[in-house]
């Protein structure tokens, strides 16, 4: 096509890679010679044929403008120019462009960055087939349900996912999954490993295929399976078996059991859970034979799988909801629990089934870091809004600079258009080069702040279409936040009036230095909301640590003790643990020991539900278990206040003795004498026990720093049936953390080498849980303080460039016996108007936003006016001292030095 | 302004390209001048062409492939730009010289009526 390639090479010309204008001026040239030559030849006087000759051939430059025209393509040539000549402007200027981009970049790159993080944790989608249709099955009202769960996720038992499975006809594929810590021997030590059970269909249903090998089918999920076969995850592959092709058909040993492994999945399949990728995946038959006790695949009572499925193309949620509820109900009278009296039957037979979208998959990165993340998105677009009103104070500044320039231009002919084109395209360049050096800075800090995190969460963080959208966004709102006031406001200067302008008298417009003023109470405004912010979160950090949890956490380290590796049951694992314990005891520098069944502060627990022996069912309450081995509290450091501890009398076939805090003996209503007391605790449906209390503790803390005191019962680890294969010791010594770690890892290898034994400080522990505060705290302080420190260098360039244009005045001033002292409290009289507008405007702003972040903060009333006074007092001093410097030089200044300025 | 004058032809939109390749078709390998001059001669002094019109022509049959510009010496020893039909050029001067004939015969039935 001849238009085509027309086109094609006027694209080409307009490059520079076509004729250029000497190769075209001397086509036209040597046509004007040759049409005077003609006229020579035909004999006409010289002259009057050079005339004649010139007015039939046409003016030389119109037709090389015609030709360039046709050359090129005129709107792109016009472009590539400004372009050119922006870069050029940026590069005469180059503190203005290194302080532009070093803020765009920061400011651009800290949202790309907590964008990256909440796309990550938040928002996408699963890498598997299809992930709109996925949808997550789970109980609809859970008010009414009964049992344990081993996991925060929502969760069925394992016959009635069996019943569902084989019976449900709403969705059009099922799938159930439950996370298992496992440990991989590789011949080197123990390495743990992220497990995955699951069912028989999870590859197919979630369209996940095989990188080499091939993956679980039906055929490998069926009752009594043992352990025969193991999927590994690409990087699990890759990291621990070498990435070898020979990996497949090999067995790994998982908890000591050898599992062939059959393949490998696609190399973005993670697993359906956000920020925890799975390692290996066996089929949910697998459970008992690798997990030893407890069997939890005939268990009715505990609810463990996780189930989600597929809604059929073009069905909605609603309709699926709809049939889930009105089929439920077979499937729980089909699984309900035997041991169940009449009554939690039929409780259990009124739960119903129903499915919430799950395309995200779930995640406890989720529920944690969610709603922190969205506020971090907020601050960092407040910083980046005041780095942008910065800058457009500072394009303002160059742009005044400039004004002579523009005024001139527009004098003979240029078009405002141009003009304002010129200076968006300079902005454009800045904001484009900001952008790019913000997605450097992008990549590092997700990386780092992920790191932050721990290494329990792995997130993939690529650089892919949806951070290159919100990047171009964020770079085009940016760009128009700074530039296009400047550059309308520069082209708005009348010819003659900037032609006029010199430096004498308040020649500049009102109107400019007004618009400056405002930006830099924005500026003010914004960054009170900011340093309120960072004021909250680290008083919530620093409140939460400041609270005493009930006992002693210095000085006490925990001892995981696993014993899974042995595969002996309970009553031969309950006699290692005491050899253990013992052992341990007898360590030197450790000043006591006990086992404990929950951590205090480790979010585990169980619960009890108790009532007074002579009450009535309404009294029933929910009650905090904790399962203790004698010397517990004297290991904690939290003293009996009353009674006595446990001790050898209490074994599992003597009366059940409790020890209970001050919350519970008060909920009993038995004061501060509730020794030898009794109650009635149910610890499940089918077992309820008769209490004695034998001894008194102060409250205590149980899951969380943040709770109030709860009523917690202690009962002796000798009458609870522990099911876990392992156990946690409580160590208090006087020893170093990394000694007591070595001298304890030898105490539990002395009794058998298969124990497995993790030591941590229970004080770290503790720290390490207020994580999200932690970072809250760091991270809203950085940026307040870099919002401050914006803020203080946008009012120092706006002061000196009002105490500049003034100079005149001030000079005159002086010169007729103003004192220096007068014209200090001048300027920084001006300067503080500005400061004492942004500050309440700023105050007022933080007061609103301050009940939105209200679920995060810790012991802080919501409407506190002290933050924001210390915020605004803070500010306020900055400020000063960022006015104060150009006060100064304006005081100081020599008065004929400053009249004569011109 | 040229070209405006009563007496001469203005030239019609897309016209010209046709006259500069027919040009070079009847006179084999030419100078924009040369053209010029041929198109004004042919014309009886109805066409007179400026710069400013023929050289964009020249380039834009250029840029489409149908002539290939060339620096090259007159007889007269003086450097000139020698353009020369290409075959692609050769085809659309056969192809648009028949667009006109069948235009100009439908022109002429439509404003005399002899058919």
């Amino acid at each position: 096509m001849p238009i085509i390639r027309e086109w094609l090479d006027r694209l080409l010309g307009t490059l520079g890679l076509r004729r250029n204008d000497p190769d075209l001026e001397e086509e036209l040239r040597a046509h004007l010679a040759l049409a005077e030559e003609d006229a020579a030849r035909r004999q006409l006087a010289t002259a009057s044929a050079r005339r004649a000759a010139r007015l039939r051939a046409g003016g030389l430059s119109q037709a090389m403008e015609a030709s360039r025209d046709q050359r090129g393509i005129s709107w792109l040539d016009e472009l590539t120019r400004d372009l050119r000549h922006g870069a050029r402007g940026l590069w005469r200027t180059p503190a203005f462009t290194s302080v532009a981009l070093l803020t765009l970049a920061l400011g651009i790159g800290a949202n790309a960055a907590i964008f990256q993080l909440l796309d990550a944790v938040r928002d996408r989608s699963l890498a598997v087939r299809a992930p709109h249709e996925l949808a997550i099955v789970q109980l609809a009202d859970t008010s009414r349900w009964n049992g344990r769960r081993s996991s925060g996720y929502p969760v069925l038992t394992n016959p009635l996912w069996e019943e569902f499975r084989d019976h449900q006809r709403v969705l059009s594929g099922v799938l159930a999954w439950s996370n298992m810590d496992l440990r991989v021997d590789r011949g080197l030590g123990l390495r743990a490993a992220r497990g995955l059970l699951v069912s028989g269909a999870f590859f197919d249903v979630l369209g996940v295929r095989p990188h080499i090998g091939r993956l679980l089918t039906s055929a490998d999920d069926r009752p009594g399976c043992g352990t025969p076969a193991a999927v590994v995850s690409y990087g699990f592959w890759q990291r621990y078996l070498g990435g070898s092709a020979a990996a497949v058909g090999r067995a790994v040993v998982l908890n000591g059991q050898s599992v062939p492994v059959i393949g490998v999945t696609q190399r973005d399949f993670t697993g359906v859970e956000v920020g925890r990728p799975f390692d290996v995946a066996i089929p949910i038959c697998s459970q008992a034979a690798i997990g030893g006790e407890p069997d939890w695949l005939a268990s009715r009572t505990m609810w463990w799988l996780t189930v989600m499925g597929r809604i059929p193309t073009g069905q909605s949620i609603e309709a699926v909801n709809a049939q889930l509820a009105a089929t439920s109900r077979p499937l729980f009278e089909a699984s309900v629990p035997a041991s169940y009296p009449a009554n939690l039957a039929q409780d259990f037979l009124s739960l119903t089934l129903r499915a919430v979208p799950g395309a995200t998959g779930v995640s406890n990165l989720r529920s944690i870091y969610a709603d922190p993340l969205v506020i971090l998105q907020l601050t960092t677009a407040l910083v980046l809004f005041i780095a942008c009103t910065n800058l457009a104070n500072l394009v303002l500044a160059r742009a005044s600079a400039r004004e002579r320039e523009f005024a001139v231009r527009l004098a003979v002919g240029g078009s405002w258009g141009r003009l304002v084109r010129q200076l968006m395209i300079e902005n454009a360049l800045l904001t484009a080069g900001g952008a790019v050096a913000g997605l450097a800075c992008a990549m590092v800090l997700s990386r780092v702040l992920v790191g932050l995190l721990g290494t329990g969460f792995v997130l993939d963080l690529p650089l892919d279409a949806r951070l290159v959208a919100f990047m171009t966004g964020v770079a085009f709102l940016t760009c128009l936040t700074f530039g296009l006031i400047p550059a309308w406001r520069a082209t708005r200067v009348a010819a003659v009036d900037a032609m006029k302008t010199t430096s004498r008298g308040n020649a500049g417009s009102r109107e400019g230095t007004l618009l400056r003023r405002a930006l830099v109470v924005a500026q003010l405004a914004c960054s009170v909301v900011l340093v309120v912010g960072a004021l909250l979160f680290t008083a919530t950090l620093r409140n939460l640590l400041a609270v005493d949890p009930g006992f002693d956490p210095r000085g006490v380290a925990i001892v995981r003790v696993d014993l899974s590796l042995l595969r002996i049951d309970r009553p031969r694992r309950t006699a290692l643990i005491a050899d253990v314990l013992d052992r341990i005891r007898r360590t030197p520098g450790v000043t006591s020991a006990a086992e404990v069944r929950h951590v205090p502060l480790g979010n585990t627990g169980t619960t009890l539900i108790a009532s007074p022996l002579s009450g009535d069912n309404a009294h029933r309450t929910m009650m905090r278990v904790n399962g203790v081995s004698p010397g517990y509290f004297q290991t904690m450091d939290s003293a009996l206040i009353a009674g006595r501890d446990f001790d050898a009398r209490d074994s599992s076939a003597a009366p059940r003795v409790a020890i209970v805090n001050r919350a519970f003996a008060r909920w009993l209503g038995l004061g501060d004498r509730p020794i030898g007391q009794r109650f009635r605790g149910e610890s499940s449906p089918s077992q309820t026990d008769v209490f004695e209390v034998v001894g008194l503790v102060p409250d205590s803390k149980y899951s969380l720093l943040r709770e109030e005191p709860l009523a917690i019962i202690f009962v002796p680890m000798a009458q609870i049936v522990d099911p876990r294969p392992f156990t946690d010791i409580a160590v208090r010594s006087m020893m170093p953390s990394g000694e007591l770690s070595t001298v304890l890892s030898a105490a539990v290898a002395e009794v058998s080498t298969a124990i497995y034994a993790d030591v941590g400080a229970l004080e770290s522990n503790i720290r390490d849980r207020l994580l999200r505060e932690r970072l809250m705290a760091l991270l809203s302080g950085v940026f307040g303080a870099l919002a401050a420190l914006i803020a203080a260098v946008g009012l120092y360039g706006v002061m000196a460039y009002l105490v500049q244009r003034r100079t005149n005045e001030i000079g005159i001033r002086m010169a007729l016996g103003a004192r220096q002292h007068a014209i200090l409290a001048m300027v920084l009289g001006e300067a503080w108007r500005l400061v004492i507008v942004g500050l309440t405007i700023g105050a007022a702003m933080a007061f609103a936003a301050a009940g939105s972040a209200r679920t995060l903060l810790f012991g802080l009333e919501p409407h506190d006016v002290r933050p924001v006074a210390l915020a605004c007092v803070l500010l306020g001093a900055i400020a000063t001292a960022a006015s104060y410097l150009p006060a100064r030089r304006a005081a100081t200044m020599p008065p004929v030095a400053s009249l004569r300025v011109e | 302004m040229p070209n405006r004058d009563d007496g001469k032809a203005d030239v019609l939109q897309g016209t010209l390209d046709l006259m500069v390749l027919q040009t070079l078709e009847a006179l084999g390998p030419q100078h924009g001048y040369a053209i010029a001059s041929r198109l004004e001669q042919v014309s009886a002094g109805a066409l007179q062409l400026n710069m400013g019109t023929l050289y964009p022509a020249l380039m834009r049959l250029e840029q489409r492939g149908l002539l290939k510009g060339t620096w090259g010496t007159t007889d007269t020893n003086r450097k000139a730009r020698f353009y020369t039909l290409t075959a692609a050029g050769r085809r659309e001067l056969v192809k648009e010289k028949a667009a006109w004939d069948r235009m100009s015969a439908i022109m002429r039935a439509v404003l005399h009526g002899d058919t």
